[in-house]
């Protein structure tokens, strides 16, 4: 087997003791890409990540955003969905087509408009949701998730007419975000089924399993903070998590090297979130739970 | 963070000089000067996937360290934790014909910097879960593969369709 070309990648000037100064530089880097200053990049830009949806307007709008030198078709799909965990404690999309008929669906009936178009080069579409919902819809909430698909509108290698075997990929850009639509009062909550907490050489590695109560989703963010036996703080760490159903998560956050002693971590479960808008997120009790850790 | 969000939509379309509405397919839109919206996710397609010209009968292999691996940019909520999945062809067409390609078990991997020499590897056929970085949230996805031309092939441009999805795992 042939390996392709001796090019490696590039070395970039980051490295694990990056600067404060150099991420700086390197952020101002990527907003020059990001606006277009380089014909290599072909991106795309989806904001807000989660739309919500009152009943009384029955209508959103998200952004797609081209900020590349060259036209971009881009594709909006509904399909019912929502994250739940895998055996190891990761999470994933379920996207779920033909939901049964009970599910707390709205894909089948918000639309996205429009839901194919050309985003000129630096051009920024708006995506109108509308939703049409059946009569006699139930209070409650429903979901689905928003699937954004963004390919360039140039090939990739232009046609020839020789006798070479060429390869022209395509790649393409699919982002999925989430709909929440809400009819009437909708409440949530979260209830914490399990926690377990261990150091594992330079780690802390929690285990955690999240119930839901109420008829809306649980969107809020897990946080840990890791004490001494002199209530100084360790270190601190916070996870986004989204509960639609039962949830079990396996985290892993860096610890360094530990003193011998006696810990706690302690976890609370809130609705705090940093990155969705503060009336667009259910209120709910939060929940703490605290443990010890015996680091020999 | 939501402030910067802000900041960073507005000063790209200023930047691009065009905050108007699109020009679109089927829809118009009427777009204020500024809006404000909720947290971004974007991704980049940085560099393709390039094989070039292949040699019939040798089958050609681009790894994650290659400069012609294919590199995407995603970014988003600084530290958020996102899952990558990747929808693989298994052969490109021209015409009636068809190459193969594949993709090992570390065609892929992923990096908070653009350091694919130290990126973690993985196969692009099961989901990842990973985190943004959590100083800007920043994070490069690499992809590989191995195109297996036979000795009759016919010449053409092959073409196919290699897809990455991003989603939050938190929202």
């Amino acid at each position: 087997m042939k390996a392709q070309g001796e090019r490696p990648e590039p070395v970039s000037a980051g490295n694990g003791t990056t600067t404060r100064r150099r991420e700086r530089l390197s952020a101002l880097g990527a907003l020059l890409l990001t606006i277009g200053l380089s014909g290599v990049a072909n991106a795309v830009v989806v904001a807000p990540h989660a739309v919500f949806i009152d009943h009384r307007t029955r209508a959103a709008v998200f952004y797609v955003q081209n900020p590349d030198q060259v036209p971009a078709e881009v594709a909006v799909e509904l399909v019912y969905g929502y994250p739940v965990s895998d055996e190891n404690g990761g999470v994933r999309v379920e996207l779920i087509p033909d939901p049964p008929a009970d599910a707390p669906s709205a894909a089948r009936w918000v639309r996205a408009l429009p839901a194919r178009c050309v985003v000129a080069p630096g051009a920024r579409q708006a995506i109108r949701l509308l939703a049409q919902p059946p009569a006699g819809l139930a209070d409650g909430e429903y979901w689905s998730r928003i699937i954004i698909t963004s390919r360039s509108g140039q090939p990739p290698v232009p046609a020839t007419a020789d006798e070479a075997v060429k390869v022209g990929l395509t790649l393409e850009m699919r982002t999925i975000t989430s709909l929440i639509y809400r009819k009437g009062a909708v409440t949530t909550g979260v209830h914490l089924d399990g926690f377990a907490a261990r150091v594992a050489g330079d780690s802390l590695r929690a285990d955690i399993r999240l119930g839901r109560s109420g008829g809306g989703a649980f969107l809020g963010t897990l946080i840990f903070a890791l004490r001494d036996d002199g209530d100084q703080r360790v270190g601190e760490w916070k996870q986004a998590v989204a509960v639609y159903s039962d949830l079990h998560r396996r985290l892993a956050f860096p610890v360094g090297d530990l003193a011998p002693g006696r810990y706690t971590v302690h976890l609370r479960v809130s609705t705090e979130r940093e990155d969705i808008p503060e009336p667009s997120v259910l209120p709910a009790a939060p929940v703490e739970q605290a443990l010890a850790l015996d680091v020999p | 963070m939501m402030r910067a969000v802000v900041i960073t939509l507005v000063l790209a379309g200023i930047a691009a000089g065009l905050l108007g509405p699109a020009p679109c397919a089927r829809a118009q839109s009427i777009e204020a000067s500024a809006v404000v919206v909720g947290g971004t996710l974007t991704i980049t397609r940085e560099r393709d996937l390039d094989f070039g010209d292949v040699i019939r009968g040798v089958p050609a292999t681009i790894a994650v360290g290659n400069a012609a691996s294919g590199r995407f940019l995603i970014r988003g909520t600084r530290g958020a934790e996102v899952s990558l999945d990747f929808l693989l062809p298994t052969f490109l067409m021209v015409g009636p014909n068809t190459l193969p390609i594949s993709f090992g078990p570390t065609a892929a991997g992923h990096h908070t910097l653009p350091q694919a020499q130290n990126a973690v590897l993985f196969d692009p056929h099961v989901t990842r879960i990973t985190q943004l970085r959590a100083s800007n949230g920043f994070l490069y996805a690499w992809l590989g593969g191995t195109v297996s031309p036979s000795l009759t092939q016919p010449p053409g441009v092959y073409t196919g369709a290699i897809t990455l999805v991003v989603s939050y795992t938190g929202s």
